[in-house]
């Protein structure tokens, strides 16, 4: 996720999916996620010191972040979030949502928040596909169109998936500038596209 | 994919194909894969058995299994299998010789099929985000109705995506009874389901 202006708001949730899913994708093997191992390699580095301090700012910090996709939630869910997620759905998809919650329980929600991680990141790997080829010879954009296609298909949804997710982990809606985020929450003040450049 | 009766015909390269992802879903990555490691997970091993005589069946060298993604070609293409290959992608969108016109030779059809390969597992991975569920709460339906929801509209894409890795692995477009198979080619005398069942 871009992070350009410092003054612009961020929303620590979506700063941390975004970041999440591309330190997955260049280091699935995420017993090597922590400061020491990641240290040399500066795109992962960066990475897991802004999922960290995203952490920090949405006071979710008592995970450990390997473990984020488990669901890192203590605070009990409200009925009144569960509508929220309800509503959220209902933007992008025709499920009746109703039928299949027993007693319209807001103790789902952890579930749920699993669950759709799971298939959100099943789409980003889908999305991502040829994304680590860096030079690619022209008939290669013939599987690239065909991904594209698919991929165009269900965007809409994919983002209605993405704001159920973001609303889980920050129910408050709590946004933050780049600055503050610095500040507060020792968030790394590069810019990863830079770093990624400088990297290759 | 399972074998119903002992009429039908089988293009082995479709067995080929699902057996290797199913077997990719289970264990361990194909460099691992051999007799030995398998032999005590029945569901493993029957898979890596039934993969070794669709080898055989398609007349490819069975010591490529373990680097199957990048295309397990010894045989070189000719002209008329990139023609098949555009024809059949044109039924899911008009290809423009164009973008890769510098390149029109059977020669890219190896690297064709490693990218495909890795587009349709990424579509398979979609596909069975949540196969390996074991129980299913009612409130778990509503992110299993959203993939639905999701792949339904990628159908047609992923049977060209199919059909394109099947054409390049069976040209011939072979087939053969499960009898043939069992007999010629060592093919296991075993079901799936019923194996998979005993064993979880």
């Amino acid at each position: 996720m871009k992070t350009d202006s410092v003054n612009e708001l961020l929303n620590p949730a979506e700063v941390l999916l975004s970041d999440y899913l591309s330190l997955r994708r260049i280091q699935p093997n995420r017993s090597e996620w922590h400061s020491l191992s990641l240290e040399g390699n500066p795109p992962r580095y960066y990475r897991f010191r802004r999922i960290v301090s995203c952490l920090m700012a949405l006071d979710l910090d008592f995970i450990a972040v390997e473990d984020f996709e488990k669901g890192p939630f203590i605070r009990k869910f409200s009925n009144s979030d569960l509508a929220k997620v309800e509503q959220i759905l209902n933007e992008g998809f025709l499920i009746e949502f109703g039928t299949f919650i027993d007693e319209r329980n807001s103790a789902i929600l952890p579930d749920l928040f699993v669950l759709f991680f799971k298939l959100y990141k099943n789409l980003d790997d889908l999305k991502n596909t040829f994304s680590s080829l860096i030079e690619a010879p022209t008939h290669f954009w013939i599987p690239i169109i065909t991904k594209e296609q698919v991929v165009n298909k269900y965007a809409d949804q994919e983002k209605t998936i993405e704001r159920i997710l973001v609303y889980l982990l920050n129910r408050e809606e709590k946004v933050f500038s780049k600055s503050e985020m610095i500040q507060k929450f020792d968030f790394p003040d590069v810019d990863l596209d830079d770093i990624d450049m400088e990297w290759v | 994919m399972e074998i119903e009766t002992v009429y039908d015909e089988f293009n082995p390269a479709a067995l080929l194909l699902s057996d290797y992802l199913a077997l990719c879903r289970l264990g361990p990555t194909p460099d691992e894969w051999n007799t030995l490691t398998l032999s005590n997970n029945p569901p493993r091993y029957y898979r890596f058995q039934r993969i070794k005589s669709c080898f055989k069946a398609l007349d490819l060298n069975p010591s490529l299994i373990s680097t199957f993604e990048l295309g397990p070609f010894e045989k070189e293409f000719i002209m008329s299998d990139i023609e098949k290959v555009e024809q059949i992608l044109a039924e899911i969108f008009s290809l423009d010789h164009g973008v890769y016109i510098d390149e029109r030779s059977p020669n890219i059809l190896p690297g064709l099929f490693e990218q495909f390969f890795k587009l349709y597992k990424n579509l398979m991975d979609l596909r069975k985000t949540y196969a390996d569920l074991l129980a299913t709460p009612s409130h778990f339906m509503i992110p299993i109705l959203a993939k639905e929801e999701v792949t339904k509209n990628g159908y047609i894409l992923e049977d060209a995506v199919w059909n394109v890795l099947v054409y390049l692995l069976n040209k011939e477009g072979l087939t053969f009874k499960r009898s043939e198979l069992i007999e010629q080619f060592d093919f296991p005398d075993v079901e799936l389901y019923e194996i998979d069942l005993e064993w979880t």
